[in-house]
């Protein structure tokens, strides 16, 4: 960026600060200024026009000291662009590129990129087709992901959407995808903290923190996934796979309702304004599974994150999220308050492109798994009516409730998903160390092949059961 | 009404900014209003900015201009 006096000098054009809210600016002047393009103000401060009018543009100022009254600004002829680059691993960013962290040593990329928001189209895509692991139980083997697809993570505040995220990064940062992680008007703290837990896990130098916290200016906030998916298709064009978190897109929508109020737009449902479909499907289509040059292909996996108040999945910003992307995993409150974590409902999640990535015994086990679990929920509610029952519907009962404990996990847990199905295979057996099943499987380097062995050489979930009868009743 | 800041190198005479301010009157009609600085650090010349149009012609410019290059 070169200095305020020389996009003068260049362009001819000045415009002056007429009206100042806390995130936005009213200009005059300027009459050749076009939609994003980058305004420098004459106090240093970078700013982006966001609305235009026949006298007056908006101008969104994307710093914490506000501009004043009658300061001059200058036209740059520039669209907005952040430095992207594998120096940013390991470090945590605003959206437009600055280091917020202070320890470890300060790597500036030397490329910057525009921020653009067409994506590329249907010929450029391909389809999903490679699993995405997890690390959590209920969702590698219920609601299993895809590496390209969109995932809504949605739930009522504080039902562990977080951990599930965490553990996820944590999970593919561990296997060598490129991990981003976007912070969109959450607390300092909050930043803090996940930056400490990659750092303790030892995964820092897989992921880029890009943090835009509550107290920074709503422009950075607003810019803040566009951002991290800017920094996705660099990697991306590099062959690289990333995973994009988007934590949370309800907020973003709240900060950008209240740009576009300040900005005089007029209001549309709920006063959001009216492009904010558009605004996040944008985010949302950037993602998928591409092909690049040599037959490679290269994918953006996003899991965005939206809010729900009381377990309401009808909001706005909620329905609409839930139509950009491919599925949804709902984390219920009511599963939270009776202690099950994840607190993952299974049956109001969706998955739409991710069982087609999973092999043809995943599939079979997560058919087998889905069907019991809905016959368990029907009786369940029969025995509250106090019948007498008989042996076959105690099983079932019994395997339910084990079912039920099997999914429980703890935040910090992994489990591969081979050692879930293992184990789910061993449960169907009623089979049930489990403890020292898992145990056993991470100290035990030569019962780990025979689990992986088990599941690579059995065609369908029947053999798996039969393996798991020889190999561990021993 | 709109205006035209005007930067000089130098406090202009009364003279000069009635013989200015008649032919603004004359191209642009009387709605306009005569904003003038004087800021010696442009040595000569004068630097216009009217409607969002920000024009430089100050000897300060020029100089700089020849000088880069040299």
């Amino acid at each position: 960026m070169k200095s305020f006096n020389y996009y003068l000098d260049k362009i001819g054009e000045v415009g002056f600060v007429e009206s100042v809210t806390k995130s936005t600016a009213g200009v005059v002047g300027l009459p050749g200024a076009c939609p994003n393009e980058v305004v420098l103000f004459e106090t240093g401060q970078l700013g982006q026009i966001l609305s235009l009018e026949p006298e007056k543009a908006e101008v969104l100022v994307f710093s914490e000291i506000p501009v004043k009254s009658g300061v001059r600004l200058s036209r740059t002829a520039e669209q907005l662009a952040v430095p992207v680059g594998e120096e940013l691993l390991g470090q945590v960013i605003n959206p437009l590129g600055q280091l917020l962290s202070f320890g470890g040593r300060l790597r500036r990329p030397k490329q910057w990129r525009v921020i653009k928001k067409d994506s590329p189209g249907i010929e450029k895509r391909t389809q999903v087709c490679q699993n995405l692991e997890t690390g959590v139980t209920v969702v590698d083997l219920l609601v299993p992901l895809g590496c390209g697809q969109r995932e809504l993570i949605i739930g009522d505040r504080k039902t562990g959407k977080t951990s599930l995220l965490l553990q996820t990064v944590l999970t593919q940062a561990r296997l060598g995808m490129t991990c981003i992680w976007t912070v969109i008007g959450k607390d300092k703290d909050e930043v803090a903290q996940i930056e400490d837990f990659f750092q303790k896990q030892k995964v820092k130098e897989k992921v880029v923190i890009i943090a835009a916290s509550a107290q920074e200016p709503a422009g950075l906030i607003y810019l803040a996934p566009f951002s991290a998916i800017t920094l996705a298709e660099y990697f991306r064009d590099n062959g690289q796979n990333s995973l994009v978190v988007l934590d949370d897109l309800t907020v973003h929508a709240k900060f950008y309702r209240e740009l576009a109020l300040l900005a005089n737009r007029f209001p549309g449902r709920d006063s959001y304004p009216a492009d904010i479909f558009f605004t996040h499907a944008a985010l949302m289509e950037k993602g998928g599974n591409f092909k690049i040059s040599n037959n490679k292909e290269v994918s953006i996996t996003i899991l965005p994150v939206a809010e729900t108040t009381e377990g309401d999945l009808g909001g706005y910003i909620q329905t609409n999220l839930m139509s950009m992307t491919d599925g949804h995993i709902y984390f219920d409150k009511s599963l939270f308050s009776q202690g099950r974590r994840p607190a993952v409902n299974p049956f109001l999640s969706v998955t739409r492109v991710g069982r087609q990535t999973q092999t043809a015994l995943f599939r079979e086990a997560n058919r087998e798994l889905m069907a019991f679990l809905t016959q368990y929920q029907k009786l369940e509610s029969y025995v509250h009516f106090g019948a007498e029952l008989t042996d076959e519907v105690k099983a079932t009962l019994k395997r339910g409730e084990r079912i039920i404990h099997f999914f429980d996990q703890k935040s910090s847990a992994l489990v591969p998903a081979n050692l879930s199905l293992f184990l789910l295979a061993c449960l169907w057996q009623d089979f049930w160390p489990l403890d020292e099943l898992i145990e056993r499987y991470f100290q035990n380097q030569i019962f780990r092949q025979q689990v992986e062995k088990a599941i690579t050489s059995s065609p369908n979930f029947a053999s798996l059961i039969k393996k798991v009868q020889k190999e561990s009743l021993k | 009404m709109t205006t035209v800041n005007l930067t000089l190198a130098f406090l202009p005479s009364k003279s000069l900014v009635k013989k200015l301010a008649l032919w603004f009157k004359k191209n642009f009609g009387s709605k306009v209003v005569l904003d003038i600085q004087v800021d010696p650090k442009i040595l000569g010349g004068a630097i216009l900015s009217f409607n969002g149009y920000y024009r430089d012609f100050s000897l300060k410019k020029k100089l700089e201009r020849k000088l880069k290059n040299f």
